[in-house]
């Protein structure tokens, strides 16, 4: 990408390229090493992941090696940080890389405390991983080829979100994470109930995502920047400051959205449990180190900015408290270790929710949060390992329900006590870091108390987790040290074989655990490392540890001791021991089948298929439309001026009405009849009654036309339906009434439409001006026509010929190509249509009377076009209509005298004929260009008759003249092939 | 004249090719046949180029030539490796082994000169300034896809679905036509400009409105939108994956344009703050947006034929981008223009949308006649990442790009409308939006299960792969398009915003009556060329 910024023809260096990206708050240039050391921190993971792609397929040693590099890279970058640069949002480490700005998308980073945290946490963690992947998978080459790519990609996602202070940057790893997370948790791809599995916590975070970018783009809308660290002083600064605080309150609900179905808090809680059909290796860091935590990590970057939102600590602190609850319940009903862990996972998440929510609480005017990243890490350091252990467990005995654990100890003790010694820090022990992050909450809650009194629910929620998470440790102890079921050892899963690197399966877990009790026990170490990343250390100079603890006894020790005992006594007890299934597992599953019986019901209602149906549903929503504008304006009921007929002289009224009477009831009868002939006949019926409006209203061009060419498309008609097979007989249809007035509905309000339409183009009056124009320029021209006129009183002819002859010249092309392409079509008809045409073209009516009839008609039919060919110009006629009349008169004759009989009276092809109408058209179009004159322009003029008035002539002639060539062959053409004999 | 003809040149490349493609497609010897597919691609290589240096216009949309007729023009030529063969493949073969050649039973000439029509006139769509000039460009876009989903295949299915689409698409252009007659009338003139102008001076008027609602109802058949959306399953299983691949884009693009010209003649200057379409438009385009992006989420969600799938997202889509033309030009401090935003998602949905088809068109198995046939459920393609790991990627890339996963096109295609959604305070649609969103995830995710997750049966015969190289091609065009064009993501976006800005003259004039509400001032402007 960043190859593409690269302006060609211009040199340049790598580091320059990086300067000029570095945006510095202060706007000047600076050493590009924060960035390239922050990009390297973000990137590397992914980077020698994709490496390891390319190492010999057998290779596993160097391979691992690899893979290990990247996070260790990270982590040393990253410690870069820690020393050179310092911890936050200072100017100097406020590094950016321009990406895409139009979007307001820009890689700008923000290592601070919280999110140099958890990039530590992501990379170091990572680390571990590689190493015990290598362990639990062994020397299988096909799983780590797979496995190391995918993870670096994870550790990429998950450090760039956590760095981001662009929130469309972390949006878009935060995707990344659920997209590696679907592959990992998908990683057996012959078990489709991982593949399900995976499907669920996809959909179930990708539509958090959804919620988080929405909630991103609010906060952004409100704020008016896409940078976190922005925005935040921009909301504490207060409304005044904001582009739209009203739209604060909507993003937190959408960003809460997102980082509850993240994290897991209830009721987005199912996919995390089910998450566990991953390979142990990733329950461990993704599900429970890292990826699960972006939804805190998001709760802990807002907390500032939506401190002032009301209903934030309600909540967080409400969900957090009631998953908290639920999961601490639902691990002590479980029986699978890592079913076990996953839900004391759901439990610490909701306790994590919780410690932010309470966080927007102020105390002493400071936020009530103590040591929040103690609090966050102390999870990481006993859960992964616990994870990491069930894994080993598995791999060693080959068991992974904690009934089927008895006696361990004795068996593999080594694994059994890292086990108990993380377990140990689960139940929040004495001289644990577990112990210390408990206090720590219950002071928050303690303090949140004033607050709102109905907090003691909450601390008692916080108290029955407690004994949940001591009962838990208590039942896994008991079971190690219990007598085995069978004294013969348990066979070893030998499912690979081993080698050196099998101490990776426990010793990560260990580096993990023993900080546990460092900081538990040496809280100085601790504290060092800790502290210039801790954000709110500062109600204690010191953790709370259980020497502080005691020393300042109050209540939250009080309550500690309770659930202590309390928890010891229920994990000793025989209630509680069966496993129960969680309800909530049905949400994912139930939620698809419902959406799909929905669509399942619209599909059948509405996708018939049927082509009818669908046009209903058209026509419906239209007439809605109609309905909708009537009930806004009901005037359009009423009756449009210039539809009225009423207005004119009787004759008028009554010509319209009966006019008006023959076009409807001929329309209206068509479907009534059943024969053919009978409808073709009927339909010509309803065009000559057309005929009669046009005559109505004045015009008797287009009525000729109308005439003429009813006439001619009878006539065709009649010639094709002979073709045609036997007419079946009719299938009685059903539903026809209701058709029909559905029909009529549409087709009264259609019309009743147009007619206000027309009515209001009359308050215009724009066409008049048209026809005003064409009737005074016809003839003589004026100003507009440069002084020239058509030469014509016939202005629709004027019009064919002159004013619009461009068109004309267009039209007969058209219709000649369309000639051609109907003579092609019909010779290649199927031969059984052609047989059947030959069939019936040897017939012709041999009526003697017809016949010898035809001999008066024709030539009378023939002068008559000629008289209206010239007569053209200026009465009605012209070389359209013309060619009309003498292609109905062929026609006939061509039904009376039979096939031959056309041939022999016009011996030239019709396609021949049609481009010799053409050409002449086109040679009268030109020849006024070689003269110098525009493009059809036409001469008139007079030649003095002796004793007559003077003879009027207009080139437009010879132009007309072509128009009725065209016309004349594009007939006798169409009429010879649906009729003659047809060459073989 | 000469000057409008400049805004053709794009058009009359098209056109000259369109002309010789249909001789050559008749030719004797199967090398010139062959070569009309070439003729096709250098024609849409020129109409690219003449594309980026069209002029400025006076129309409804100024700036919106190079920009959109680049778009027409590059996703066609994406396109075009897919048609390869889509048509006389089988003839081809038989003269192939020495039959003799029949001109007659050709289609080759015909179907690439009906490709270059129709992208033709969704070209001229965009140059259109006059309803009647809308009217011809939209029927020349549709008509010429009548006859190819018909021709596509030989079988009777495929005819079924051109008669169908065109009895539908008449409808459709019956009632925008209707609409259009309603404008005329509300109006008195067929020029875009003047309607835009007699709306700001004398109001809408209830006829005004129901023009515009009844045009915009039949347009949203181009686009695949309610009410008219129901052909798009049945067609878009009919046709050939080629035919449907272009079915989703140059109708839609072709919809899209005409409904941006349509309402930017009303323009967003109305409502409580001045930014908002006319009440009744709105509401309009509300529920069609709405019922159009839920109808087809759902249905696509039941769909275990691909294509079908395919379809009813592709309606998904058109409801999402209708969203940004409800927004318009927009104003705010972060989120921008909607239309910019619609045009831009168009552009991705054209790339993306094109890999999903091309990799259902790359695959073959035997139906049970014996025949070759293209691949159409989701169960065929289970398993394709061990036969066919490139195809697989190519459909996981497009799949999630329709879904919208960052970092993908189709993130930033959804990503501008959700904020010029919300910029103009549609926050309830914007809602819709995101759960359809959601819903979408469940069937684009089957598909990159099944073929990615899944594994396939053994005694399940695996698809062969086409012996057609260009579909692959395509396939592979569109994957690294997903990728890449993200890259030029954001100038792409600042064209599109640029090409969609409303003619600043009619624009101003809009300001000016709601300053001050003078006629005389209005009419001055109005004659002011």
């Amino acid at each position: 990408m960043l190859l593409s910024r690269i302006r060609s023809g211009r040199r340049f260096s790598c580091r320059q390229l990086f300067a000029d990206r570095i945006y510095h708050v202060t706007g000047s240039y600076m050493e590009p090493t924060p960035l390239l050391l922050m990009l390297l921190a973000v990137f590397a993971p992914a980077l020698t992941g994709a490496i390891t792609l390319l190492a010999p397929r057998e290779t596993t040693t160097s391979r691992t090696l690899l893979a290990l590099l990247g996070p260790l890279v990270s982590v040393a970058s990253l410690a870069m940080f820690m020393n050179s640069f310092g911890v936050g949002v200072a100017d100097p480490s406020h590094v950016t890389l321009e990406f895409v700005p139009s979007f307001g998308l820009n890689f700008a980073f923000n290592p601070d405390g919280l999110g140099l945290f958890f990039a530590f946490l992501v990379s170091g963690v990572g680390a571990l991983i590689v190493l015990y992947a290598r362990g639990y998978f062994g020397p299988d080459e096909n799983a780590l080829y797979r496995f190391y790519p995918t993870l670096g990609l994870f550790a990429t996602a998950m450090l760039g979100l956590v760095l981001s202070d662009n929130m469309l940057a972390m949006l878009l790893f935060w995707e990344l994470t659920s997209v590696s997370s679907f592959l990992l948790i998908g990683w057996n791809r012959d078990d489709r109930t991982a593949v399900q599995l995976a499907l669920q916590a996809l959909v179930t975070t990708g539509l958090g995502g959804l919620a988080l970018l929405g909630g991103v783009i609010l906060f952004a809308q409100s704020t008016g920047t896409w940078l976190f660290s922005e925005a935040t002083t921009i909301v504490v600064q207060g409304a005044d400051a904001m582009a739209q605080p009203g739209l604060l309150p909507w993003a937190f609900v959408l960003m809460f959205l997102g980082g509850a179905t993240k994290s897991a808090q209830w009721p987005f809680h199912y996919w995390l449990p089910g998450a566990m059909a991953a390979p142990t290796p990733v329950s461990a860091y993704l599900h429970s180190a890292t990826m699960v935590k972006a939804g805190i990590y998001l709760f802990g970057r807002l907390v500032p900015a939506f401190a002032g939102v009301e209903f934030w600590t309600t909540t967080l602190v409400a969900f957090g408290a009631v998953t908290m609850l639920l999961g601490a319940f639902l691990a002590l009903r479980s029986d699978e270790l890592k079913k076990i862990f996953a839900y004391t996972t759901v439990s610490q998440l909701g306790l994590l929710t919780c410690m932010y929510g309470l966080g927007a609480l102020s105390y002493h005017e400071e936020p009530n949060l103590i040591w929040p990243i103690t609090q966050i890490l102390n999870h990481a350091l006993y859960k992964a390992p616990l994870f990491l252990m069930a894994g080993a467990i598995a791999h060693a005995v080959g068991k992974k329900y904690l009934s089927q654990l008895r006696g361990l100890v004795r068996v593999k003790p080594l694994l059994a006590w890292i086990t108990i010694a993380a377990a140990y820090a689960l139940a929040a022990g004495p001289f644990t870091l577990s112990f210390v992050a408990k206090e720590a909450f219950l002071y928050q809650i303690y303090h949140a108390v004033e607050w709102a009194s109905w907090m003691w629910f909450i601390a008692g929620a916080a108290v029955l987790t407690a004994i949940f998470n001591v009962a838990i440790f208590v039942r896994i102890v008991v079971t190690f040290f219990r007598s085995p079921e069978s004294d013969a050892p348990p066979a070893h899963d030998e499912h690979h074989a081993h080698d050196g690197w099998a101490i990776w399966l426990w010793l990560p877990a260990l580096a993990l655990v023993a900080w546990q009790f460092i900081g538990g026990i040496a809280p100085g170490l601790y504290e060092r490392l800790i502290a210039p990343i801790e954000t709110h250390a500062m109600y204690w100079d010191h953790l709370p540890t259980v020497f502080s603890a005691a020393a300042h006894a109050g209540v939250p020790l009080m309550l500690s001791a309770v659930a202590t005992a309390l928890g010891i006594v229920l994990g000793l007890s025989p209630f509680w021991r069966t496993p129960v299934v969680d309800p909530h597992n049905k949400i994912f599953p139930e939620s698809v089948s419902f959406l799909s019986r929905m669509g399942w019901g619209i599909f059948a209602t509405i996708q018939t298929g049927n082509i009818r149906h669908y046009t209903y549903l058209v026509l419906g929503a239209f007439l809605l439309g109609l309905v909708a504008a009537v009930l806004h304006d009901p005037d359009l009921l009423n009756l449009p001026v210039i539809a009225s007929i009423w207005g004119g002289p009787t004759g008028f009224i009554l010509a319209s009405l009966c006019v008006f009477t023959l076009v409807c009831a001929t329309a209206i009868s068509l479907p009534i009849f059943k024969s053919r002939i009978v409808r073709v006949l009927v339909l010509g019926a309803c065009g000559m009654s057309v005929t009669g409006l046009y005559l109505l209203y004045q015009a008797p061009d287009l009525a000729l036309t109308q005439l003429l060419f009813e006439i001619i498309s009878v006539i065709l008609f009649l010639l094709v339906l002979r073709l045609l097979p036997e007419e079946p007989p009719r299938v009685r249809m059903t539903g026809v009434l209701g058709r029909a007035v559905f029909s009529a509905i549409v087709g009264i309000s259609i019309g009743w439409i147009v007619l206000q339409a027309g009515s209001h183009v009359d308050a215009q009056s724009a066409p008049g001006k048209l026809g005003e124009f064409f009737l005074a320029n016809s003839y003589e021209g004026s100003e507009l026509t440069e002084g020239r006129g058509g030469g014509g009183d016939n202005s629709v002819n004027v019009i064919l010929v002159d004013f619009r002859g461009y068109d004309t010249l267009g039209e007969i092309t058209v219709l000649s190509i369309a000639a051609m392409g109907i003579f092609a079509l019909i010779a290649a008809a199927p031969r059984q249509a052609q047989d059947r045409m030959r069939a019936v073209s040897q017939q012709h009516l041999s009526s003697s009377l017809f016949q010898t009839s035809m001999r008066l008609i024709l030539p009378l039919s023939l002068i008559f076009a000629a008289y209206l060919f010239f007569k053209g110009h200026n009465e009605p006629g012209g070389g359209f209509i013309a060619g009309l009349v003498a292609s109905v008169a062929l026609a006939v004759y061509r039904m009376a005298k039979g096939p031959e009989a056309l041939k022999s009276l016009l011996p030239i092809k019709p396609g021949t004929l049609a481009a010799a109408g053409l050409l002449i058209a086109l040679i009268t179009a030109i020849v006024p260009v070689a003269l110098g004159y525009p493009i059809l322009r036409s001469h008139t003029g007079y030649i003095p008759l002796a004793g007559s008035d003077p003879f009027h002539y207009s080139t437009v002639v010879f132009f007309d003249f072509g128009v009725l060539i065209v016309v004349v062959a594009v007939a006798v053409g169409v009429i010879n092939r649906l009729t003659e004999e047809l060459e073989t | 004249m000469i000057e409008k003809l400049a805004q053709l040149h794009p058009e009359i490349a098209l056109f000259a090719a369109t002309c010789i493609v249909m001789v050559l497609g008749l030719a004797k010897s199967s090398f010139w046949r062959g070569m009309s597919v070439w003729v096709t691609g250098l024609g849409l290589v020129a109409a690219l180029v003449l594309s980026f240096f069209s002029p400025q216009t006076d129309g409804m949309l100024p700036n919106s030539l190079p920009y959109l007729k680049a778009m027409i023009a590059a996703i066609g030529l994406m396109i075009l490796p897919l048609m390869g063969g889509t048509v006389d493949r089988w003839y081809e073969r038989t003269v192939g082994r020495g039959a003799s050649f029949d001109p007659l039973r050709v289609t080759r000439g015909e179907f690439y000169a009906f490709y270059l029509l129709s992208l033709m006139g969704v070209m001229l769509c965009v140059t259109a300034d006059d309803l009647i000039w809308l009217f011809l460009a939209l029927e020349l876009t549709s008509l010429p896809t009548y006859i190819m989903v018909a021709m596509s295949t030989p079988r009777l299915r495929s005819q079924e679905a051109g008669v169908k689409y065109f009895f539908l698409g008449a409808l459709s252009a019956a009632t925008f036509l209707y609409g259009f007659a309603m404008l005329y009338g509300a109006t008195g003139t067929t020029q875009l400009q003047d309607i835009a102008i007699h709306f700001r001076t004398e109001g809408m008027g209830l006829i005004g409105t129901l023009g515009l609602v009844m045009a915009l109802i039949g347009v949203s058949f181009k686009i695949a939108a309610a009410p008219m959306h129901f052909y798009t399953p049945d067609v878009y299983q009919g046709a050939a994956s080629p035919v449907s691949a272009f079915l989703a884009f140059a109708p839609k693009a072709a919809g899209f344009v005409v409904m941006i010209q349509l309402l930017s003649t009303v323009g967003w200057g109305w409502g409580e703050h001045g930014i908002a379409l006319p009440e009744a438009l709105r509401i309009t385009l509300w529920v069609i947006a709405a019922i159009t992006m839920t109808f087809g989420n759902v249905l696509a969600l039941l769909q275990s034929n691909a294509k079908r799938m395919l379809a009813y997202s592709s309606i998904a889509h058109s409801g999402y981008m209708l969203v940004g033309l409800l927004v318009g030009p927009g104003q705010g401090p972060i989120a921008g223009n909607g239309l910019g935003a619609a045009m831009f998602y168009l552009l991705c949905y054209g790339v993306m949308n094109l890999g999903a088809f091309a990799v259902l068109a790359c695959l073959e198995k035997r139906d049970e006649h014996g025949e070759l046939v293209e691949i159409e459920t989701v169960e065929d393609l289970r398993g394709l990442h061990a036969a066919r790991p490139g195809l697989a990627w190519a459909m996981t890339l497009c799949a999630l790009s329709l879904l919208g996963m960052p970092p993908l096109l189709g993130f930033w295609g959804k990503l501008g409308l959700f904020t010029s959604g919300i910029s103009a305070g549609e926050i309830g649609l914007v809602v819709i939006m995101g759960l359809n969103s959601a819903v979408a995830a469940f069937y684009y995710l089957r598909l990159v299960r099944a073929v990615m997750l899944d594994t396939r049966d053994e005694d399940m015969d695996r698809p062969a792969l086409t012996d057609m190289f260009g579909r692959r091609v395509a396939a592979g065009l569109s994957a690294v398009g997903v990728l890449v064009v993200v890259i030029w993501a954001g100038q792409l976006q600042a064209a599109s915003d640029h090409a969609t800005e409303v003619n600043p003259r009619i624009r101003q004039f809009n300001e000016r009556v709601v300053e001050a509400e003078e006629t005389p001032v209005i009419e001055s402007i109005a004659r002011n060329d």
